[in-house]
C-alpha cells in the first residue's frame, strides 16, 4: 500500500480515464499496437467477474452428468437423471436441502434460471491443477502459473478489449485468488481488476461529489480539486525530485512545514 | 513509483522531526522558512480510512459515528469504502490484508469522505455559531448585515483550517493561497454573501483535508 499509493497518482489515473489513460500509459510503446488496440476497443468487452467456489459442486454443475451416463454412478459424482436439465450447450441442477453436507444450513440453488438467462453468453473452461492450498490454486486458474507473461485471464481480456475505458475489469470478488493481480506490472492501469467489495455502495465511489448533502456547487468542487492539485499539492519540481532521489537535502520547498504548535488565533464570534 | 512518492512527500516526512522539537513561541503568521532537512529514507504511509476518519473526527470535533454517512445511513469507512481505503474485513469479505495497490476508486473515495466531513462541519458551524470550529461568524452577521470578509477574517479562518486539520500553523504562502482562493469561489456571486463564505470554508477545508499531508502520515 505504502509503495504504490499516492493521491496524485491514483487521482491522475482516475481523472485521465478513458483514452487519455490509455495513451498516456502506452505512449512509449509501439504506435501500431496502440492503433490496433484502440480500433479493437470500438467493440469493447466489459468484464464483471463473479466467483463461485467451495464444496458445492460448482465445478461440475454446468457440465453435470446423469447417473445413467456414468458407469460407476454410485461412487462418482453424478446426479439422478431427472435432476439434470439440459439448457443449450449446458446443464443445470436445481437443488434445495436442509443442510450442506454436514453443515446444518438450509440452502436453495436455482441454477437453471441463471443458465437459461445467460447461456448464449457463457463459456465453460475446464481446468485441472494442483496446489498446496485453495488460494494458490485459484490464482493459478486465472494466471496459468505465469503462462501469459504474468497476466491473469481477466487482464489479458481487458488489455485486448478494454482499451480506452476506465474500468473494463470489475471484480465482484473478495478474498480469493480469483481476484489477485498478475505479476506483469507494465500494463496500463485500466487493465487491472477493480474490486467492488460492496457492490451496493460501490457506485458511490465512482463520483467524488454526487449525493453529498450540503456540498457546494459541483463546479466549485471541481475547481477546489484543481486548486488543491495545483496550489496545495503542486507537483514536485525537478530539482526536488533529483534531491529526493539522491537522498540529499531538499532545502526550501514549496509549502514548507513548520514545527510550531498550532493555537487557534481566530476570535469567537461577536 | 517509490521515488515519486518520496519526492512528492519529502516535506511531509519532515514533520517527524516536529515530534521531539521544543515548542517555540506561538507565531502569528509564520514566515516561509526552509523546511527541515528531509530524511534520506522517508517512510510515508497512507492513512487507512479508519485512521483518516478518526483524525478528522478528533480534529474537527465531530463524533466518529456521525462524521461521514453515505446516503445518511452507511458509515463511509465501515460500510462503504473500507476495502478501497486500505481496510480489511475478514469475517464476511474474506479480505485479510489491505489491498497492495490503490484501487481506481480510492482517490474518489478520499475526496468523498473529505467533502462529507467538511460539509458537515460547516453545516454544524452555521447551526451553532457559538460552538463553531471553522466557519466562525466573524465578519458576518454581527450587526445583522453581511459584508465582504476582510483580510483578517480570511487569514484567521485559513489559520483555523490548517490548525484544525493538520495540527500546525500554515505558512504565509499557504494563508495567502487560501485567502486568494476566496475570489475564485465568489466569482460571479455576491462576495458579501454568507453562503459564499460558507462555500469557501467548506472547499478550503476539503482541499486541505484531502491534501497529501492529511492523507498520508
Amino acid at each position: 500500500m505504502t509503495r504504490h499509493l499516492s493521491r496524485r497518482n491514483f487521482l491522475r489515473t482516475a481523472s485521465l480515464g478513458a483514452t487519455g489513460a490509455f495513451i498516456a500509459a502506452r505512449a512509449p510503446q509501439d504506435a501500431f499496437a496502440q492503433e490496433v488496440m484502440i480500433e479493437r476497443a470500438k467493440n469493447p468487452r466489459f468484464l464483471i467477474v463473479l466467483s463461485s467456489f467451495g464444496g458445492a459442486n460448482q465445478v461440475d454443475a454446468f457440465l453435470s452428468r446423469r447417473e445413467s451416463e456414468v458407469p460407476n454412478a454410485k461412487t462418482l459424482n453424478a446426479y439422478p437423471d431427472d435432476m439434470v436439465q439440459t439448457i443449450g450447450e449446458f446443464r443445470a441442477i436445481d437443488m434445495k436441502g436442509p443442510s450442506i453436507g454436514a453443515i446444518p444450513a438450509a440452502f436453495t440453488a436455482n441454477q437453471s434460471n441463471f443458465v437459461r438467462k445467460h447461456n448464449n453468453d457463457m463459456m465453460v473452461v475446464t481446468h485441472t491443477g494442483t496446489s498446496v492450498n485453495h488460494f494458490v490454486a485459484q490464482q493459478r486458474s486465472i494466471n496459468g502459473n505465469a503462462a501469459w507473461k504474468g497476466r491473469t485471464l481477466q487482464e489479458a481480456v481487458a488489455l485486448t478489449y478494454g482499451a480506452g475505458y476506465a474500468i473494463p475489469n470489475v471484480h465482484l470478488v473478495n478474498g480469493t485468488g480469483f481476484t489477485e493481480r498478475g505479476t506483469d506490472n507494465t500494463l496500463p492501469a485500466y487493465v487491472y481488476g477493480e474490486r467492488a467489495p460492496t457492490p451496493n455502495l460501490w457506485p458511490l465511489s465512482l463520483d467524488g461529489y454526487r449525493g453529498i448533502a450540503g456540498a457546494p456547487d459541483r463546479k466549485l468542487f471541481e475547481a477546489a480539486r484543481k486548486f488543491r492539485n495545483e496550489r496545495l499539492d503542486p507537483p514536485p519540481t525537478s530539482s526536488a525530485r533529483s534531491a529526493a532521489a539522491s537522498g540529499s537535502s531538499t532545502g526550501p520547498t514549496s509549502g514548507a512545514m513548520h514545527c510550531a504548535a498550532w493555537r487557534p488565533r481566530i476570535s469567537s464570534p461577536s | 513509483m517509490r521515488k515519486q512518492i518520496i519526492s512528492g512527500l519529502a516535506a511531509i516526512a519532515a514533520l517527524a522531526a516536529c515530534a521531539t522539537a521544543p515548542e517555540p513561541a506561538l507565531p502569528q503568521f509564520a514566515a516561509d522558512v526552509p523546511a527541515p532537512v528531509a530524511s534520506v529514507d522517508p517512510r510515508v504511509k497512507f492513512k487507512d480510512g479508519e485512521r483518516y476518519l478518526r483524525d478528522l473526527s478528533a480534529n474537527l470535533g465531530i463524533p466518529r459515528e456521525d462524521i461521514c454517512k453515505e446516503l445518511s445511513r452507511y458509515d463511509c469507512m465501515t460500510d462503504a469504502f473500507r476495502i478501497v481505503l486500505g481496510g480489511v474485513e475478514a469475517p464476511n469479505l474474506l479480505v485479510n490484508e489491505p489491498i497492495e495497490n490503490a484501487a481506481l476508486t480510492s482517490p474518489i473515495a478520499v475526496d468523498r469522505v473529505a467533502l462529507h466531513v467538511c460539509s458537515n462541519r460547516v453545516r454544524m458551524d452555521r447551526e451553532d455559531p457559538a460552538e463553531a470550529v471553522l466557519f466562525k461568524a466573524g465578519a458576518f452577521g454581527a450587526d445583522g448585515r453581511a459584508r465582504t470578509p476582510d483580510a483578517e477574517w480570511l487569514n484567521a479562518t485559513a489559520d483555523a483550517i490548517y490548525g484544525s486539520i493538520l495540527m500546525r500553523s500554515p505558512s504565509e504562502r499557504e494563508i495567502q493561497n487560501l485567502a486568494a482562493y476566496y475570489t475564485q469561489v465568489a466569482d460571479g456571486r455576491a462576495a458579501n454573501s454568507p453562503d459564499v463564505a460558507a462555500d469557501w470554508v467548506t472547499l478550503s477545508c476539503f482541499a486541505v483535508a484531502s491534501s497529501l499531508e492529511a492523507v498520508f502520515y
